[in-house]
């Protein structure tokens, strides 16, 4: 009896609770007091709510499907309540000079693509596609965090693919309502030069990069959870026979004797394999479409499909000869490009077949 | 959704073909009627229903001749199933829709530049190629198909030859540029989905003529399935064929002792039927199915345009 009056008043506490909110709710749809709403709202929370409170936008199991439909399109509407795009005046755009560094992308790996060469080389590709990238925030030299070690590059944050609000922490909204952009599943800061300024809310698209282009990919690692030393190292192990006993697959030796008579710092030891974030140079970029915004990169991306792969310049570009778009591709610049644009040494599938010349005999 | 679909490859029928014959057109496939007794016990036939009003006139009389010309016109207006291409259709897993369809329409393009016509397992092939160090920079192999492979551009078939006495296989991909030429010289279907069990048959049934002229196969005509059982060298073979369930090789020669132990590696047939352990692999929902086969229809229509236009 004591269990069922127990649930009994949670949920006639819930269901007060819930009809004061609304109540709340509506005044502050009105845009009065809204601070004191919130507040208020919190208050109510933490004084009717047996569980966790949680600090994320709302959405609550314990409505009714009228009002849950309510809270979903206020939840994405107040979003859009932020400031205006147009606060501040579109900022200057600078030239590239050589030494100066741009920004990177942030890309889903889509999965892989095979590709000819005009030789007749069949090699494979990564489908990258750039969903939803877009300019959080530019932190001037001053500000950036102290990772680069020059201390005098800018940081540009990139945020890629929208995110539901009902499922994101509160507390990380406010950069993207600053920058006037939907919420993002992901961001990355990427160092730059001062003169590659980009505004915030400003959108990113595959055609920041150009075929011929070559570039850096980091991919999270597929996990493989907590391996031994033979495959997390490489390590060779003991025989199957010859009178081993209990050990096969072990690391063995761990050192020296009595000097050092320790461990060394970073031995290689069993422990978590993969799920790390890992870069993959020099990757040549064969194909770009843009239409769906998907890059073609040469070889293979860490990663496992539908993950995030940051994507920016390899150091070994040869940009004095052809600058990329600086600091970014702006669609409104210039003619529409065609929606795939190939490399040079890449078969076209509507070109004719590869045949090889004859070649003529030398005269001795 | 399978690569192979087995109700295509044996769509039932008694027809067989030898290398020598152009059997195309002659035999007659087999005709759907059925017996008497193959009827539902408690169905009330047409004629006797109280609603058909013709029950109470004669029979018309109709020669046999007459009977025989219909029949005939019936299965030339009969429409053959269409050949929709094998390797457009994905396989199972977690894959980018969007990436499919960039591949199928890679696909469809290359298919304007070069014609790649319809062939089965068990079809016989000549496959001009580029090849830098051949003479004239194109090499030719007429061979068997053994295998299907794969998706979209990466899509492979292999061609089996016994030339000079040496077994010969080379696998090719379709959508290669490399590719110059895919004639089709007899196209024909067989009874299983691949035929690596000729690498441990009798040479006889591997060796094909590499100067074999092309057997036409008239349009609207179905393709025929040729059911021939091919006789085994002696063991060892490469793989432990009897346990395939392959229909197309003879298995009497091997001992009883290894026929006992083939049903613990084939699955019963209430096993095969069961929709949970097929579930996971038919990912590609009927919408989908239905949007390539558009797509396909479309890329034809294309083609059959620009053939007119050149033409």
């Amino acid at each position: 009896m004591q269990k069922k009056r127990k649930m009994a008043t949670s949920w006639c506490l819930t269901s007060m609770r819930n009809s004061l909110l609304k109540v709340v709710k509506f005044s502050v749809i009105q845009g009065r007091n809204t601070q004191i709403g919130e507040n208020f709202v919190q208050r109510l929370k933490a004084c009717t709510c047996s569980h966790l409170i949680q600090h994320r936008s709302y959405y609550d199991n314990t409505l009714t499907s009228e009002n849950q439909k309510f809270v979903y399109q206020w939840n994405l509407l107040k979003h859009q309540f932020g400031p205006s795009p147009l606060k501040d005046s579109p900022w200057p755009r600078q030239d590239w000079k050589p030494g100066s560094k741009r920004t990177g992308l942030i890309a889903v790996k889509l999965g892989m693509y095979p590709m000819w060469t005009k030789s007749g080389k069949k090699f494979v590709t990564t489908a990258l596609q750039i969903q939803d990238c877009n300019v959080i925030r530019y932190v001037p030299p001053d500000e950036a965090p102290g990772d680069d070690q020059t201390g005098k590059n800018a940081a540009i944050e990139v945020g890629a693919k929208n995110a539901s609000p009902l499922y994101m922490d509160k507390g990380l909204t406010h950069k993207f309502h600053d920058a006037c952009v939907p919420l993002k599943q992901r961001t990355v800061l990427f160092y730059v030069t001062e003169n590659s300024t980009i505004q915030p809310g400003t959108p990113l698209y595959a055609t920041h990069f150009r075929p011929g282009m070559y570039v850096d990919c980091c991919g999270k690692t597929i996990g493989k959870g907590f391996q031994g030393v033979m495959k997390r190292w490489g390590m060779k192990g003991q025989p199957a026979s010859h009178g081993q006993t209990k050990t096969h697959r072990r690391m063995g030796a761990t050192g020296g004797g009595g000097s050092p008579g320790r461990i060394w710092k970073g031995k290689k030891m069993p422990g978590p394999m993969g799920n790390m974030w890992r870069w993959t140079r020099c990757l040549k970029i064969w194909r770009i479409n843009t239409r769906h915004n998907i890059i073609f990169v040469e070889g293979n991306v860490s990663g496992s499909k539908g993950g995030f792969v940051k994507i920016k310049d390899s150091l070994n570009n040869r940009f004095e000869n052809d600058p990329p778009p600086f600091p970014t591709h702006y669609p409104e610049d210039g003619d529409a490009l065609p929606e795939e644009l190939y490399d040079e040494d890449l078969h076209e599938m509507l070109q004719e077949s590869i045949a090889f010349e004859e070649e003529e005999e030398e005269e001795r | 959704m399978k690569n192979y679909d087995h109700d295509n490859l044996c769509p039932g029928g008694n027809v067989r073909h030898f290398a020598s014959q152009d059997s195309s057109g002659k035999d007659e496939p087999p005709t759907n009627s059925k017996s008497p007794s193959d009827n539902e016990v408690d169905a009330i036939p047409e004629r006797l229903s109280p609603d058909n009003k013709a029950a109470t006139l004669p029979a018309p009389k109709i020669s046999l001749d007459l009977l025989r010309r219909r029949q005939a016109q019936k299965k030339d207006q009969e429409q053959v199933e269409k050949f929709i291409t094998p390797e457009i259709y994905p396989p199972m897993g977690r894959r980018s829709k969007i990436l499919d369809y960039l591949e199928r329409q890679d696909c469809f393009k290359r298919r304007m530049v070069m014609d790649i016509p319809e062939f089965y397992v068990g079809s016989i092939l000549a496959v001009t190629m580029a090849d830098p160090h051949a003479n004239g920079k194109t090499s030719r192999l007429v061979g068997i198909c053994i295998e299907r492979k794969n998706y979209g551009l990466g899509a492979s078939f292999k061609l089996r030859n016994v030339i000079d006495g040496q077994g010969l296989e080379v696998l090719y991909e379709l959508y290669s540029p490399l590719l110059h030429k895919l004639e089709v010289l007899k196209l024909e279907k067989r009874t299983d989905a691949h035929l690596l069990y000729l690498r441990d048959a009798l040479p006889e049934y591997s060796t094909i003529d590499p100067d074999m002229i092309a057997i036409k196969h008239p349009p609207g005509r179905p393709v025929p399935v040729n059911d021939i059982v091919v006789k085994m060298k002696p063991r060892p073979w490469h793989r432990r064929w009897e346990r395939y369930e392959l229909k197309g090789l003879d298995v009497s020669g091997v001992s009883q002792s290894r026929m006992a132990t083939v049903q613990d590696h084939i699955l019963p047939e209430y096993k095969k039927m069961d929709l949970l352990m097929m579930y996971p692999r038919y990912d590609i929902t009927e919408k989908e199915r239905m949007r390539i086969e558009r797509e396909w229809e479309v890329h034809q229509n294309e083609l059959e345009r620009t053939a007119k236009k050149g033409s």
